[in-house]
């Protein structure tokens, strides 16, 4: 019975590699050899039973047979549907669509801003997915050893450029491309500090780095948002703060808001939280110790909970300013962050630069942070101290919440460095 | 066929771990979640060390022995304390997150400039395959450093599989595997039940913070969240393993788990490149590991009337 079925599939198998003119003849050939391999895989446990007769050894080497097939089988499904990078050329073809791989490290909001950025942009340039150009969309979704997999699998693969989203994706794919024979052009978003990331770039001269590795680096602007605290209550002592030390984006907001702080005369009061069910109950703790606002900074473990921790504030009188413009949607007055679609958009036009001839060595690594602001101003009269916001500020701001409603406003976006013009 | 030796590299590299996860689960039946702290925690303690200046060597040994100790706390915990094991397990766990960052200082630690494993197994494929960048495997161009990691890995897996399968025969090994089936037996033969349990618990930590330092090499940074969701993938690599070798004898187990975990590894790989939506990639895992569970319990099943059959007849 398996054998027959085994010997169907066989036969399908080598059909399908007949009529190779086809594209989707290679998914059935795949089809086929995966169907081939678990009935094989079954036929080998139907005719298990062992005679007696056999020896111990040799009943322990049937019985190993059945995963080393199993592993030899997919194995050769891997080659299979590799066996279009064999004897490849890598001088263009005339006619050849750009390939270009893009890799994500999870799926949270800022990584899938920025990628959503990359694609529009991309699009604007006449860069479309599946016709104008190959895209392959990787996301490890938050597993190191997929992430590793997905790492060696773009190195290796035909590609005009690798686009990476995150921090750890630029780990994986700049470790696993700086040792290959012909490294692949390389261009990195969303990524808080490239500079103390291990991948070659230097802060004090942009143009320092791996001549194939180009990116863009976002720390939030801290900064920016202190100071426009300070200047709206002078009286401020005192920033609350509930962090996760496990988030490397979150440790550089932090270590950066140490220096701010210092600057300004103010004090950071800080709190770890390792999850977001624990983020409330650190910041109710950080409001009893007596902290003039909140702020919520670029950890995802804490936006997660931001809710939550706008709320007991919000009850206890305190304003919340946070580094996440989303968080004004659920209530903090002052959300002053980096627009992760603008920083995508730039991370696109800079795509399609590559693709259209630009050398990555001559792009600089910096760090920029378009800002957006957002206010919400429904929670003004239940705070302990007046708060008055200028007109000025009002201006700026992208969206307005207030107790009548919502206003849009019209905000130019924030223009990109000089540096990174090219062409366009 | 790049993709191939890497997910082969990664799925060697979780043996180790799966090494691990099978002397707690399946010879002492704890399902042993410091596995989850205890691989970070390798990670983290060669990260440190190859960054203070020590051998590859020096840190990868380290960091086996903190794993060790790691393993002894939980062992400990779980015996003289009498807390439950997997209660244990979490303690011991949530306690080496915060060794975690104490170790590395930050909560992620780049050594891909530094020097590590990787180099000597790079020597190693310069001695075999002389100084070509890439060889020409049937068409396909294969680079010298990622073969020499794969092999570099292959010997080492082959080590550790036989010492444990040595071990296992050892009188220490042997009153392991009969204390892990009935403590009261062992007890009653005059040898601490305890004493095993905590020994075993400390050599699987052991392996599994091995595994994490080679991960570490091997990805070029440690980071504290990298042991999130480990537990299951080696419970996954020693299930699938039992699974394929349909035994329980501790060589064919050893040989299983190591199975289980390069053919995790492959499905994984083979989901990626059929460029499955990326959102259904643990879905599409979790359907594979479902495959291999239930495929030999079908075909028994299908299997069994002709047996009844025969034996009335």
């Amino acid at each position: 019975m398996g054998e027959l079925r085994c010997a169907l599939l066989l036969s399908n198998l080598a059909h399908s590699q007949l009529s190779k003119q086809q594209a989707a003849s290679d998914l059935v050939l795949v089809r086929d050899s995966v169907l081939g391999v678990y009935f094989l895989l079954l036929n080998q446990l139907i005719t298990r039973p062992m005679s007696t007769q056999q020896s111990k050894i040799g009943q322990s080497l049937v019985r190993l047979s059945v995963g080393i097939i199993a592993i030899v089988a997919v194995s050769s499904i891997l080659l299979i549907a590799d066996r279009g990078a064999r004897y490849r050329t890598d001088a263009p073809q005339p006619g050849r669509l750009p390939h270009v791989a893009l890799v994500q490290h999870a799926s949270i909001e800022p990584l899938d801003s920025g990628v959503k950025g990359i694609l529009d942009a991309l699009a604007q340039r006449g860069y479309e997915p599946g016709r104008s150009m190959n895209l392959t969309s990787y996301n490890a979704q938050g597993d190191f050893a997929t992430a590793n997999t997905i790492a060696k699998a773009v190195v290796g693969d035909d590609l005009d450029l690798i686009i990476t989203s995150s921090t750890l994706s630029l780990q994986t794919v700049a470790a696993a491309n700086r040792l290959r024979p012909a490294p692949k052009n390389h261009l990195f978003g969303i990524v808080t500090n490239p500079f103390d990331a291990g991948v070659g770039a230097n802060r004090e001269y942009p143009l320092q780095h791996p001549p194939y590795l180009a990116g863009l680096g976002s720390n939030s602007p801290v900064r920016e948002l202190f100071e426009i605290t300070l200047k709206l209550q002078p009286s401020l002592r005192t920033i609350g703060l509930v962090w996760n030390p496990a988030e490397a984006s979150s440790e550089a907001s932090t270590l950066l808001a140490r220096e701010v702080v210092k600057d300004l005369g103010l004090e950071l009061l800080e709190g770890n939280a390792e999850n977001a069910g624990g983020a409330g109950e650190v910041a109710r703790s950080l409001l009893s110790r007596g902290i003039d606002v909140l702020w919520l900074s670029t950890d995802v473990t804490t936006t997660t909970a931001q809710a939550v921790m706008i709320k007991v504030a919000t009850q206890a009188g305190i304003p919340v300013i946070s580094s996440m413009p989303s968080s004004a949607d659920h209530g903090a007055l002052i959300a002053l962050g980096a627009s992760y679609y603008t920083v995508g958009f730039e991370q696109g036009q800079m795509a399609a630069d590559i693709l259209q001839g630009r050398d990555p060595a001559t792009i600089p690594i910096i760090n920029w942070s378009p800002a957006v602001l957002r206010l919400n101003l429904s929670a003004l009269d239940r705070m302990r101290q007046a708060w008055v916001i200028p007109a000025d500020l009002r201006a700026r701001a992208e969206t307005i919440f207030d107790t009548n409603g919502v206003t849009h406003q019209n905000v130019p976006a924030p223009e990109a460095p000089k540096a990174l013009d090219w062409n366009r | 066929m790049n993709l191939l030796i890497a997910a082969l590299t990664l799925g060697l590299i979780f043996a180790v771990l799966a090494l691990g996860v099978y002397i707690s689960f399946k010879i002492f039946n704890i399902p042993d979640i410091t596995a989850e702290g205890s691989v970070t925690l390798g990670g983290a303690v060669a990260a440190a060390l190859i960054l203070s200046g020590f051998g590859p060597v020096t840190a990868t040994i380290a960091a086996v022995f903190a794993g060790v100790g790691a393993g002894f706390v939980t062992g400990v915990m779980a015996t003289k304390f009498s807390i439950q094991p997997l209660l244990a397990g979490i303690l011991t766990m949530t306690a080496l997150y915060s060794v975690n960052l104490r170790v590395m200082d930050r909560s992620n630690l780049p050594i891909s400039s530094e020097d590590s494993l990787t180099r000597y197994a790079e020597q190693l494929g310069h001695t075999l395959f002389g100084s070509a960048q890439s060889l020409d495997i049937a068409g396909w161009a294969v680079g010298v450093y990622d073969l020499s990691l794969l092999l570099a890995m292959l010997i080492l897996v082959v080590i550790t599989g036989v010492s444990i399968y040595w071990f296992f025969q050892t009188e220490l090994g042997s009153a392991m595997r009969a204390s892990g089936d009935n403590p009261q037996m062992i007890e009653a033969l005059g040898v601490s039940a305890q004493t095993l349990a905590i020994t075993g618990l400390a050599i699987s930590n052991g392996l599994i913070a091995l595994s994490g330092a080679l991960l570490a090499q091997y990805q070029g940074f440690a980071d504290v969240q990298m042991g999130i969701g480990i537990i299951v993938l080696g419970l996954a690599s020693v299930i699938i393993g039992e699974a394929l070798v349909g035994s329980r004898s501790v060589g064919l187990m050893i040989c299983g788990a190591i199975m289980g975990a390069i053919l995790f590894r492959l499905l994984v790989a083979v989901a990626l490149r059929w460029g499955m939506n990326p959102n259904d990639l643990k879905l599409i895992t979790a359907v594979f590991v479902f495959l291999a569970l239930v495929g030999p319990i079908l075909i028994r099943k299908i299997n069994a009337p002709k047996i009844v059959q025969t034996s009335e007849g």
